[in-house]
C-alpha cells in the first residue's frame, strides 16, 4: 500500500529529516509509528498524504503520487493532524459537507460514533473542547472508511474513557482492505491496537516488524535480578523490566515502552536482527 | 479518456467544493456586507449633500481586491491549511472554485449591496438614482480593480505565511527596480534630443500610440489573466 524508496526530505539540506528511507506498509495492518521528538513522524505522515513533497527518492501510496494530489488518490485518504483549527460550523454540516466527497462516506455510521464518543454534533466546533473536536474528526475519519488513514496523536486531548472508545472504535474499523497509521507517544494508550511496530530514528528507519517478529527475537520481563545478557533495563514496581535476545523461544508480551528504549540504545544490533 | 477527465473536473465535485467553501465564506460574506454600509452610512450621514451612497464604491473596490487574503488566508497554514489541501478534488476545481469566490461571487454580493443601498436612499431621502453612468469609465474601473484583485490571487497562492506583508513588499521591490531599469534607460537615451527633432519627433508620436496600445495588451494579459492563469500554478506547487 505505502512503498517508499531511498527517500529523502528536509527543511533545509544541511539538517535531513530523512536520508534514503525505504519502507513499505501493507493493507491489513494498524501501524504504530514511533521514534524520539524531531526525527519525523509527522513529516512523514504528511508526505504519506501528500502534504510535503520528497526532495528525492520516491513514495508511492496505492500506486498514486501522493504530491500529485488527485482527486481519486485523496478520496482514499484521511488524516488527522495533531492540531487543527476546526472551522465555524457545525459538526453535523461539516461532516455532510465534507463527507460526500469520499465515496465510501456513511452518514449513519459517522451518527454512531458521535454517540459512542458522547458527542453533540449539532453543536459547533467553537463551542467544543479540544477533546470534543479531536473526537469528532475521528468519528468523521473512521465513517469515511478510506483505505489510508492517518492520525497524528490521536490520544492527546482524550480522557480515559474515550481512549478506550478510541480503540475499540479503530480495532473495529480495520480490515484487510484497510492500513492505518497511528503516530504517538503514548503507547500505553495503544499497547494492544498496534501491530506492526514502526520506529523511526534520526534520518532513516530503526525497525519495521511486527509484533510476532519482536517477541520471536526478543524476550520481555519483570524480573528481581537483572541478566547479563539484557539489552535494556529499568526500575518498575516488583523489579526490573527488562529486555533480552529471546534464546528459548518463549512468547513473551510486548511492552513498546521497554522496546521504544532498548531500540534506541542498541540501534546496531536492532539493525542487525530485523533486516526490514 | 473520461477517467483522466475525471481526475481533472467532476462537475458534482465542483459544485461540492463551491457549496463547501460558500458555508465556510458565509460569515465573511456578511461581514463585506455589513461593513461596507456601515462606512457608506457614516459617510452619508457625515456629508450628505455631497457624498451618497457612491461612498460605498471605493471600500467595495477595497474590498473586492483585497477579499483573496481575507477568504484564502488560510490556505496554505500548515495547520489550517489541511483540511483545503486534503478535500479530494483536483487542483484544478480548487483553482476554479477560488477564482469563483473571488472575481464572481465577492463582486456580485458588492454590487448588490451597492444596488441595494442606492435604493434604500431613493425611498427614504428620494435622492434620484443615477442611471447616466459613464459605462467606459466603469469598464476600465472594473478591468482596475480585477487586476489589483489578481496580484492579491497570486500572494495567497504564493506564499504560506505572511501573505498581505510579502505581497506588498514584492510589489514594493518590483516597483524599486522598475524604477531603477528606467532611470537607467533614460539616461543610456537622451530622449529630450530626440523629440525636439521634428521629423523624428512625427515618427515617435506614430510609434509611441502603437507602443502604448501594445502595451496596454500586454498589461491586460498580465493583469488579471497572467496572474490567475499563474496563481494556479502555484497552488499545486504550494507545500503545507
Amino acid at each position: 500500500m505505502i512503498d517508499l524508496q531511498h527517500m529523502s526530505f528536509w527543511y533545509k539540506e544541511k539538517a535531513k529529516i530523512f536520508d534514503s528511507l525505504s519502507m513499505n506498509m501493507e493493507a491489513g495492518n494498524i501501524y504504530g509509528l514511533l521514534g524520539e521528538n524531531g526525527v519525523g513522524k509527522t513529516t512523514l505522515l504528511r508526505i504519506m498524504g501528500g502534504l510535503l513533497f520528497p526532495k528525492t527518492g520516491s513514495c508511492s501510496v496505492m500506486g498514486y503520487i501522493p504530491g500529485k494530489r488527485h482527486p481519486s488518490f485523496l478520496s482514499k485518504v484521511f488524516y488527522i493532524p495533531e492540531e487543527f483549527v476546526a472551522p465555524h460550523q457545525k459538526a453535523d454540516t461539516f461532516a455532510q459537507n465534507i463527507g460526500p466527497f469520499y465515496p465510501n462516506f456513511d452518514y449513519n455510521q459517522y451518527v454512531i460514533l458521535m454517540q459512542e464518543f458522547g458527542v453533540d454534533g449539532k453543536r459547533c466546533f467553537n463551542e467544543m473542547s479540544f477533546g470534543q473536536k479531536k473526537k469528532t474528526m475521528i468519528s468523521l475519519a473512521l465513517s469515511t472508511n478510506t483505505e489510508l488513514l492517518l492520525l497524528d496523536e490521536p490520544t492527546n486531548g482524550l480522557d480515559i474513557p474515550s481512549k478506550t472508545i478510541f480503540r475499540r472504535v479503530v480495532a473495529r474499523a480495520a480490515d484487510e482492505s484497510k492500513c492505518i497509521v497511528i503516530s504517538t507517544h503514548q503507547v500505553r494508550d495503544l499497547e494492544f491496537l498496534i501491530d506492526p511496530i514502526v520506529i523511526l530514528e534520526r534520518n532513516n528507519l530503526l525497525l519495521n516488524q511486527s509484533v510476532a517478529a519482536i517477541t520471536q527475537k526478543l524476550k520481555f520481563d519483570v524480573v528481581s535480578k537483572v541478566p547479563e545478557d539484557a539489552l535494556y533495563s529499568e526500575e518498575m514496581m516488583g523489579g526490573f523490566g527488562v529486555v533480552v535476545p529471546n534464546t528459548d523461544g518463549e512468547e513473551s508480551k510486548v511492552n513498546i515502552e521497554l522496546l521504544f528504549n532498548a531500540a534506541i540504545t542498541n540501534r546496531a544490533r536492532f539493525a542487525e536482527w530485523f533486516k526490514n | 479518456m473520461r477517467v483522466i477527465m475525471n481526475e481533472i473536473f467532476n462537475l458534482k465535485r465542483f459544485l461540492m467544493i463551491v457549496k463547501e467553501e460558500t458555508c465556510s465564506f458565509r460569515k465573511h460574506y456578511f461581514f463585506f456586507v455589513i461593513f461596507a454600509a456601515a462606512y457608506a452610512a457614516t459617510v452619508f450621514l457625515i456629508g450628505r449633500s455631497s457624498v451618497k451612497p457612491e461612498g460605498f464604491a471605493p471600500i467595495g473596490c477595497i474590498l473586492i481586491i483585497i477579499a483573496p487574503f481575507i477568504l484564502y488566508k488560510d490556505v496554505y497554514n500548515k495547520i489550517r491549511g489541511v483540511n483545503y489541501t486534503m478535500l479530494p478534488a483536483s487542483n484544478f476545481e480548487k483553482w476554479i472554485a477560488f477564482w469563483l469566490q473571488c472575481v464572481v461571487f465577492v463582486p456580485l454580493i458588492i454590487g448588490a449591496s451597492w444596488i441595494f443601498l442606492q435604493g434604500l436612499e431613493f425611498i427614504l431621502f428620494h435622492v434620484p438614482i443615477n442611471l447616466n453612468s459613464d459605462w467606459s469609465q466603469i469598464r476600465k474601473v472594473i478591468i482596475s480593480i480585477y487586476g489589483l484583485q489578481s496580484i492579491a490571487m497570486m500572494g495567497v497562492m504564493s506564499f504560506s505565511r505572511l501573505k498581505v506583508l510579502k505581497t506588498f513588499g514584492f510589489l514594493f521591490l518590483l516597483q524599486v527596480i522598475t524604477l531603477i531599469i528606467s532611470s537607467f534607460f533614460a539616461h543610456q537615451f537622451d530622449f529630450k534630443d530626440i523629440i525636439l527633432q521634428s521629423q523624428i519627433s512625427t515618427f515617435n508620436i506614430n510609434h509611441t500610440w502603437w507602443f502604448m496600445d501594445y502595451m496596454k495588451a500586454v498589461i491586460y494579459i498580465v493583469f488579471p489573466l497572467g496572474l490567475w492563469l499563474a496563481s494556479f500554478f502555484k497552488l499545486q506547487e504550494q507545500e503545507l
